[in-house]
């Protein structure tokens, strides 16, 4: 009986696979921490309502779209 | 010294006297007299750290190449990029929204601890019984910060300004309000 070949893996591949699969986790974290950082802002907006205040929310929004570039960086990309 | 009824915002906002804004449990005639910050030289660290992050990427761009494809390289980039701003504005969010506040009527300590756990002290001027302010070693006195210690009467929370700017500033300030 034949043996089928099993697919082989050489060290750049493995280290490709696992880097993508790091690079989605880690992104994927980022992304929740900008969104719990978002709400946090709001909270201390509220709290504190200063002249400028939509500037926080401008850059908490940034940093939401930087966490999904990102994200689709870590799936396309890499 | 502030004129009395004119605005003043020194020290990059941290000692901000009769400033425009609103806080939360404001009452409608409550006037805002003084609001606190830790002073910027406490920042230090941070923006040091910030500093050695940032240094810490771009030497290893020279050791990535050995390792990581250009794509990976490139997105390891972006990332560190994006940490390093996030690192910033935690931090800055931390300053800027962790103040004391004198008003006409009271004296509030608005506290976030890690930027997500918030701690609200508020006590009336007439609850005031002591305020003590501490300035201790080189960079205090230099840099004229210290912290203010507001005793309250009876089972009434004690509030602690820790860092601030000008704390003998903030006791007279204070003094005055409660007719002492």
């Amino acid at each position: 009986m034949e043996i089928q070949n099993l697919p082989t893996f050489n060290t750049q591949e493995i280290i490709a696979i696992v880097f993508k699969i790091l690079a989605i986790i880690f992104s994927a974290f980022y992304l929740i921490y900008a969104f719990v950082i978002s709400k946090q802002t709001e909270v201390m907006n509220k709290a504190l309502e200063a002249k400028n205040n939509s500037v926080f929310f401008i850059i908490s929004s940034a940093q939401i779209t930087i966490g999904l570039i990102l994200i689709i960086l870590a799936i396309v990309l890499v | 010294m502030e004129n009395n009824n004119n605005q003043s915002h020194q020290l990059l906002h941290s000692y901000c006297f009769r400033p425009i804004v609103r806080f939360e449990t404001q009452g409608v005639n409550e006037q805002v007299i003084l609001i606190l910050r830790a002073h910027p030289i406490t920042q230090l660290q941070w923006v040091i750290n910030t500093f050695i992050i940032i240094i810490l990427l771009v030497v290893l761009n020279y050791i990535f190449p050995s390792f990581f494809s250009l794509r990976q390289i490139i997105y390891i980039n972006i990332f560190g990029v994006a940490f390093i701003l996030s690192y910033i504005w935690f931090n800055f969010l931390s300053w800027f929204f962790n103040v004391g506040i004198i008003t006409s009527e009271r004296i509030i300590d608005v506290d976030f601890h890690n930027v997500i756990y918030k701690e609200v002290t508020a006590t009336k001027l007439d609850k005031v019984e002591d305020v003590t302010s501490k300035t201790g070693g080189y960079f205090q006195s230099f840099f004229d910060y210290g912290n203010v210690f507001i005793q309250t009467a009876g089972t009434e929370a004690n509030i602690e300004f820790m860092n601030v700017p000008k704390p003998s500033d903030v006791s007279r300030v204070i003094h005055d309000l409660i007719g002492g």
